[in-house]
């Protein structure tokens, strides 16, 4: 394994022997800041019957997690390794509290704690004057013994912009034989991950959903592809939710606890999935200004700049909901995660043919199935549903004259 | 530069030998069964790798037919 490609790789204590729940580090053969390369020694180690050495995981730049001397339990981190050494630092800063981590760091250099305790008490926020020692100086055991008895708080209280605290998550036991470890998470992956957990920690997610017949829409798509351009039920979406944020106002707002806010313009972002898989959310500005086909053209701009790693932190930034669209897959609904600072999510699944009655007889209809995600702290469901029958109303109703 | 554009096509697109045999300069996205607006994407970049030029993003939805594939591709100076 090698950190080079840009991933940091945390180094966990391995446990050398069955009966073995600690291990002590004796020495660092590789220096804080130091390069080691894969197999190589990384620190001298002693277990309840022997002295060993911990051979590197991966190559790169080391940061320790714990000092010599120390004490760690069996799967703690004892080091991590990345491409190099600002890597690393900015990879811990964002597991990091970033406002609780100076008191740990501060109170550390005031009270008696071991590195793994003050590492542990940096990434969680743990204020290290706060945790009773139990043999004389602050262990990581007793930092956990103190996050297990006052776990963190999420949402933050004053609604600023804090990461959210990524708990160790430690594989039991009885999976070790089941499972292998593959590659991790690339870290656009990881910050889409970190993303959605912010965002489930500060929202309460409700869901409500609508069939909406296509036929206007698939038309118009048809029609616009026949003259030579390209376009996508997306636009008709992302111009319908237009309309559902005109009927619930709501939506052009976001909730941090009690504090509401509100988005001036009417911004709405799309996801786009990338030929490498990498997922993004661009923006379509001002969408009530804009013209369905200019709608289009809009998407297939910034889907196109994200397909070549093109997009700005400007196409990003903001956007009251998302419109997600999974047509290209036999899915018949979808429900997502909304993005932080949003209240609602629109999802479709696929257009299928439905039977509907028409003037008596059945007839074939292309139909989806709209999913609203939002966040029942700001919205309740009536507000879900005026805002799905807004979407249904102006996709069912439209006249697609344009191209 | 029809043919080359077919291959194209043929790739980015996941076409069969028969519809791309029929493809033509008349030929539209409407024609084609696979030529989503995702698969247009993807064959932006084929026509881009094929051809060594450099297609605007703002030009990506108006591609959506051969005749103007071949338009752009002969104002960029393929001949």
């Amino acid at each position: 394994m090698t950190a080079e490609s840009g991933a940091v790789v945390a180094v966990r204590m391995p446990q050398f022997n069955v009966n073995d729940e600690e291990v002590t580090v004796l020495e660092w053969r590789v220096g804080d800041g130091g390069r080691v390369a894969e197999g190589e020694p990384l620190c001298e180690v002693e277990t309840s019957k022997a002295v060993g050495e911990l051979p590197s995981p991966a190559t790169g730049i080391v940061r320790h997690a714990v000092r010599s001397g120390d004490v760690v339990k069996v799967d703690a981190v004892v080091a991590y390794i990345g491409p190099s050494a600002e890597v690393v630092d900015s990879y811990l800063s964002m597991l990091s509290w970033h406002v609780a981590a100076q008191p740990a760091v501060a109170a550390a250099t005031e009270v008696q704690a071991t590195a793994g305790a003050i590492e542990l008490a940096r990434r969680m926020g743990v204020d290290l004057s706060l945790v009773p020692a139990t043999e004389g100086r602050i262990r990581r055991s007793d930092v956990e013994r103190y996050l297990a008895e006052h776990p963190p708080v999420t949402p933050q209280e004053d609604g600023g912009d804090r990461s959210v605290a990524v708990a160790d998550q430690v594989l039991p036991p009885a999976l070790e034989e089941m499972v292998e470890e593959t590659e991790a998470l690339s870290n656009h992956q990881w910050a889409i991950a970190q993303h959605l957990q912010q965002t489930q920690a500060r929202m309460v997610v409700a869901h409500a959903m609508m069939d909406v017949y296509m036929q206007r829409a698939v038309e118009w798509v048809e029609a616009r592809k026949k003259a030579g351009r390209m376009a996508s039920p997306l636009a008709v979406l992302i111009k319908a939710a237009a309309a559902a944020v005109a009927a619930c106002p709501k939506l052009q707002a976001f909730r941090l606890n009690r504090r509401v806010f509100r988005y001036r313009r009417l911004d709405i972002a799309f996801t786009v999935r990338s030929h490498q898989g990498l997922l993004y959310t661009p923006v379509v500005r001002d969408v009530g200004r804009l013209s369905l086909s200019e709608v289009a053209n809009r998407c297939g701009e910034l889907a196109m700049a994200a397909f070549r790693g093109e997009l700005a932190d400007a196409d990003l930034a903001g956007g009251c909901l998302t419109v997600s669209l999974l047509n290209d897959q036999p899915v018949r609904f979808h429900v997502g995660l909304q993005n932080n600072y949003q209240t609602a999510l629109l999802t479709s699944g696929a257009i299928r043919d439905e039977l509907r009655l028409v003037e008596g007889r059945p007839v074939a209809v292309p139909t989806i199935m709209l999913t609203l995600s939002y966040d029942h702290g700001l919205l309740d469901g009536w507000d879900a549903a005026v805002a799905l029958d807004a979407v249904r109303r102006q996709i069912e109703e439209w006249r697609f004259d344009k191209l | 530069m029809i043919d080359k554009i077919r291959k194209c096509m043929a790739s980015a697109l996941k076409l069969d030998d028969a519809t791309v045999a029929g493809v033509d300069t008349q030929t539209t996205a409407a024609d084609v069964p696979g030529w989503t607006s995702v698969a247009h994407l993807s064959l932006v970049l084929e026509l881009e790798k094929t051809f060594g030029v450099r297609i605007g993003n703002d030009e990506i939805a108006s591609l959506g037919s051969v005749s103007a594939i071949m338009s752009c591709l002969q104002q960029k100076g393929v001949c």
